[in-house]
């Protein structure tokens, strides 16, 4: 009998319990982790190059020596897990950074990648 | 006797089934940790910079050359709630919620020929307040508003969103510190600083 009672108590917990997933992407398809993504050489690309294989850039920043063209990807993506007693919910935030500098002539200076990755999804076609 | 004490035992039982409790946790671009946050002024390159840290989450134009600033946040909000037993008030919940943010934040200052002239590494633990709130049935929601933290991204790609804002902010846009020319500023500055007091906001 007693443990009808705990089993029905379980049971309850189990049927009212929920959980949540979601995923959301904003900014600009992160091209630069595609495997065939180009090879960027310092001095030799130029701002077209980097234009007609990644699109416009997020952001274009005008430094006094420098062209800064600033590409942006984010990704939102939470869980969580609701027992009515406890409920627990979390976010993360991830970017995906592509940053490339250039010079007065429009000739690449520098150019780096974030430390943190988004995995790249090629639309299909 | 023994049927009462089991009576009495589901006393707290009950009481536990009408209280709740709920964790709700933001990260904000992880990044950086601060054992990468040691370059040395009038040492470091800002190429350098951005091989060992890459992109930062800001990037501006500054009179003597050019500046980063990297940031990582952690949102925690811990929320208690409580149920009534009335015959209404046990479709309501009342929530009670505290919200910390823990910050790491590193500016770096570059002059014209990208040599670091200045660096300065903020780590923080701050209270962002507290709020309480009457919720229908159960409802696992934020209630301290954290979106000043969170939609930096957005403000690179919906520059477009600006000639919808209210007319003081609109033409205060030249002093945009999301531009990327007008300067930096932390995530989460009060708009009662230098250039937002030009944008007239009432609260």
């Amino acid at each position: 009998m007693k443990w009808f009672r705990w089993g029905s108590v379980l049971l309850l917990l189990a049927v009212a319990a929920g959980c949540t997933s979601d995923v959301g992407y904003s900014g600009v398809d992160n091209v630069w982790r595609a495997d065939a993504a180009p090879v960027w050489e310092t001095g030799k690309t130029t701002e077209t190059d980097v234009i007609d294989a990644l699109g416009p850039p997020s952001q274009l920043i005008a430094l006094d020596q420098e062209t800064v063209y600033y590409y942006l990807r984010e990704r939102r993506k939470g869980y969580g897990v609701f027992l009515l007693a406890y409920n627990w919910k979390s976010q993360d935030l991830v970017y995906d950074r592509a940053i490339f500098f250039f010079d007065k002539n429009g000739k690449l200076t520098k150019h780096s990648y974030s430390l943190e990755a988004l995995p790249y999804e090629e639309e299909a076609e | 006797m023994k049927k009462r004490l089991s009576s009495f035992a589901l006393i707290p039982l009950c009481g536990l089934m009408l209280m709740g409790c709920s964790v709700l946790r933001v990260s904000v671009d992880p990044g950086i940790t601060l054992e990468q946050c040691g370059f040395e002024v009038s040492k470091a390159h800002y190429h350098e910079v951005l091989d060992e840290l890459g992109p930062p989450a800001r990037l501006s134009a500054t009179p003597g050359g050019f500046a980063f600033m990297y940031e990582a946040m952690e949102i925690d909000e811990k929320q208690l709630g409580l149920s009534g037993r009335g015959e209404i008030l046990q479709f309501l919940k009342m929530s009670f919620a505290g919200t910390d943010l823990h910050r790491h934040a590193y500016l770096l200052h570059f002059n014209h020929s990208g040599l670091l002239i200045a660096a300065g590494l903020l780590e923080a633990k701050e209270d962002l307040g507290n709020a309480g709130s009457v919720q229908a049935i159960i409802a696992v929601e934020q209630l301290v508003d954290t979106t000043a933290f969170e939609d930096d991204a957005l403000d690179a790609s919906q520059w477009g969103r600006d000639l919808l804002d209210p007319l003081p902010v609109m033409l205060n846009n030249t002093q945009n510190l999301n531009t990327g020319a007008a300067g930096l500023e932390q995530s989460g500055t009060t708009t009662k600083i230098g250039q937002h007091t030009l944008e007239m906001h009432g609260d």
